[in-house]
Order: C-alpha cells, then sequence, then structure tokens
C-alpha cells in the first residue's frame, strides 16, 4: 500500500512537480490548494505525510500548523515545511516551537525532495 | 555601559535563571537582545536562536498575524507612553500572561520593554473546571429547591384539608 501524502501548496506548477516526483517514486499524492483546503482533506482522510507551503494566500501554512498543534496532531502526522525563504528564523520555529519533521527551501532538486520524504515517513 | 568580569556575569546569568518567570529584554524596535531560561522554556527557543530578531517577526507564525499587530502596536505604546501592558497570548496552545513594561530609569529615556511572561494555562484549566463546578452546583441547588418548595406546599395544603375535616394537622413544621 503506497505511503499517502498530501501537498498543500498554492503555486500550481510546483505543486505539479512535487505530485509527479513523488508520483513516480511509488507514492500516492493529494493535492490542495491553500491551508483552509488541505486541513478540510486532513479532516477526511488518512495522510501519511504533509508537506506543506508556509507563505500562501488566506489560510497559510503557519496557520494550519497552529490548528495542528491544537489538535494534537503535530506528533503524530510527520510534516515536511517548504518555503521559498531561507529564513532561519521560520526554520528554527517550524521545526522547534510546531514539531515538524523537516524542512526544504524553494528551490529544491529532486533528490533532495525524495530523500527528506523518505527520512520523514521513517 | 560597561563590561561585566566573569563574576559578575556568571552571578547575572544566575539570578536570570533562577527568576521562574520568562523575562525577555527587548531594545526600542523590539529587537530581543535577552532572555532568561524561563522564557526560552515558553517560547520553545534557546536564547542564541532567538536573540537578535524582533519579537513580532518571532511571534508572527504563533500568534497569527492580526494578533501580532495587536501586540507590537501595544509594545510600540509601552515605548512611547511608559505605561504597563498586560495581555494573555494563546502560544502553540499555551496561556501565557503577559506583562510588558518599559525598561527605564526615572528620568531617564526609554531603551526598550522588559516583557514578563506567566504559562498560566493550568490555572486557566483549574479556573474554568472551578466555574463548571459552580454551574453544576447550582443546577442541583435550583433542583432540589425546587422540590423542597413543592413538598412544602403540599404539607400546606395537607393541613389546610385537615383543618377543613377538624382534624388535627399533620406537618406542624409547614406551618
Amino acid at each position: 500500500m503506497p505511503k499517502r501524502i498530501l501537498i498543500v501548496e498554492d503555486e500550481p506548477e510546483l505543486q505539479r512537480a512535487i505530485q509527479l516526483i513523488l508520483d513516480l517514486d511509488g507514492y500516492a499524492t493529494l493535492t490542495a490548494r491553500g491551508g483552509a483546503e488541505g486541513l478540510q482533506m486532513l479532516d477526511q482522510q488518512p495522510v501519511d505525510l504533509l508537506i506543506l507551503d508556509l507563505m500562501m494566500p488566506g489560510v497559510d501554512g503557519w496557520e494550519v500548523l497552529r490548528q495542528l498543534k491544537g489538535q494534537g496532531k503535530m506528533e503524530i502526522l510527520p510534516v515536511i515545511l517548504l518555503t521559498a525563504k531561507d529564513q532561519s528564523i521560520d526554520k528554527m520555529l517550524g521545526l522547534k516551537v510546531f514539531g515538524a519533521r523537516d524542512y526544504i527551501t524553494k528551490p529544491f532538486e529532486r533528490k533532495d525532495l525524495l530523500e527528506r520524504v523518505a527520512k520523514a515517513l521513517e | 555601559m560597561p563590561e561585566l568580569d566573569g563574576f559578575q556575569l556568571r552571578y547575572y546569568e544566575s539570578v536570570m535563571g533562577s527568576i521562574p518567570s520568562g523575562t525577555l529584554a527587548l531594545n526600542m524596535e523590539l529587537v530581543i537582545a535577552g532572555m532568561n531560561p524561563a522564557a526560552e522554556q515558553i517560547l520553545g527557543l534557546k536564547m542564541h536562536e532567538a536573540i537578535g530578531f524582533p519579537l513580532p517577526r518571532l511571534l508572527n507564525p504563533l500568534l497569527g498575524s492580526d494578533r501580532t499587530q495587536k501586540l507590537e502596536a501595544g509594545l510600540k505604546s509601552v515605548l512611547r507612553q511608559r505605561f504597563t501592558l498586560s495581555n494573555e497570548l494563546l502560544l502553540a496552545n499555551r496561556v501565557i500572561a503577559l506583562k510588558a513594561s518599559p525598561l527605564a530609569e526615572p528620568q531617564q529615556p526609554v531603551m526598550g520593554v522588559v516583557l514578563v511572561l506567566e504559562d498560566i494555562t493550568e490555572r486557566k484549566r483549574a479556573e474554568e473546571r472551578i466555574h463548571l463546578q459552580l454551574d453544576e452546583l447550582q443546577r442541583w441547588y435550583a433542583v432540589t429547591m425546587t422540590r423542597e418548595t413543592r413538598a412544602l406546599n403540599l404539607k400546606v395544603e395537607v393541613n389546610a384539608l385537615l383543618r377543613r375535616l377538624n382534624e388535627p394537622i399533620r406537618y406542624p413544621s409547614a406551618e
């Protein structure tokens, strides 16, 4: 049974690229265009890993993290943060305060994404 | 500001470490200049990780932009108007009481803000439990009093009927 990965990313091209990379590696992917849709999908179906863009219009990645942490889901759902900003404070807050599993800075290499996904799913 | 020697630095660190409340010092730009171990625990970051970052930048992911902007405006008012601001924040599922005071000697310009943070999550939960218990007690009291009043009314009615029959009353306590 392939692992199910939810990709929450507002940029359609990037979302498609991530989806293709993961699909070709045998994962089952789901996609959401924003935080609100992502939270709704997480409520409705089981997911093994969340790949979450931090900077999105409307409900952003931080809001998703706040809600997941509030529901106690950060302890059971591995999350990889995805952002264009290579800012150390975002990385620290995401990993240390919210308990995200890993952090990828855009742009990223296919190999790097697959390695981090595999590691997060261990 | 004079340099601290090794002993003074250890003494200062020991004092800061013994303060049970989270304590942060911010400069005029609200940049974190120092914090004690209790503040590290509340914020989830070590001092060396947080130092040099504006507090609003650090709190924005935790609080959301609306609440961060309100807090930032409040802290700027503390700097301008030299008053103490008290507030409560929901930080990563914990309720934190915040007190912000201007950092200044009397008659001297303000140098920044001192923040004192208390994790009051357990106290809030206890208060919530007490409120629920009080509500429950009031409901029981209302139910019991209604039943007692009804029983008393029935005794009065029985006594009245017995009087009409020229019989001795059965419930003197209800008279």
